[in-house]
């Protein structure tokens, strides 16, 4: 396994760790407020997920 | 010069990893706002991933490509069942129900589910793929 193929692995991880706390962060406030997750937490996590995807699509310079 | 790590150590740091992330505990999705708020998650972690095995060469340009279009076609899937969920409890007697606090078993969540479970299978697809490619969960 190369440097690049590991760093890209760790990367990988780190990635999936963040997202992962990230949620279990939003969900546990939710619950510690008695609350649901709000319309607008939901909204801003639709439009983080497709902010990723456009700029997946800019690395390669083609529409999403 | 290259560098090369044994891949034993390498598993077992990866299993430490996926270890921790299993403690983090994350809560059950048990509403509505909280499936699409997991799945966007799911978005966000997949196409971030991607990118860096994209730029580390660990993925095509081909690959990277129809990742983006099964990931879109996921956000898409997403948004829709959102609309039809929220739709459904707009339409709802009363109206005044948020969406945010409809319970799993609403019939407004079992209506919009099909839409979301396919937008998920797609998900989970990509994430076996990114597997196959050296991305741990």
């Amino acid at each position: 396994m190369t440097a690049a193929e590991i760093a890209a692995l760790i990367g990988t991880l780190l990635t999936s760790a963040q997202q992962l706390q990230q949620v279990a962060i939003a969900f546990n406030q939710a619950n510690v407020e008695g609350r649901d997750i709000t319309d607008a937490e939901k909204a801003t996590a639709l439009t983080a997920s497709q902010a990723a995807i456009d700029a997946l699509a800019a690395t390669l310079k083609v529409k999403p | 010069m290259k560098f090369y790590l044994s891949r034993a150590a390498l598993s077992l740091w990866a299993a430490l990893v996926i270890t921790a992330c299993a403690g983090l505990g994350v809560p059950p999705a048990d509403t509505w706002n909280k499936k699409v708020y997991a799945a966007a998650a799911t978005i966000t972690g997949l196409a971030s991933s991607a990118a860096q095995l994209k730029a580390s060469g660990v993925l095509s340009a081909e690959d990277a490509g129809n990742l983006v279009t099964q990931l879109q076609t996921a956000q898409d899937g997403v948004r829709v069942a959102d609309g039809i969920h929220t739709n459904c409890v707009k339409a709802l007697p009363g109206g005044a129900a948020s969406a945010a606090s409809t319970g799993a078993s609403d019939p407004c969540t079992l209506t919009a589910q099909n839409r979301l479970d396919v937008a998920v299978t797609a998900l989970t697809a990509v994430q076996a793929y990114l597997n196959s490619k050296g991305a741990k969960p």
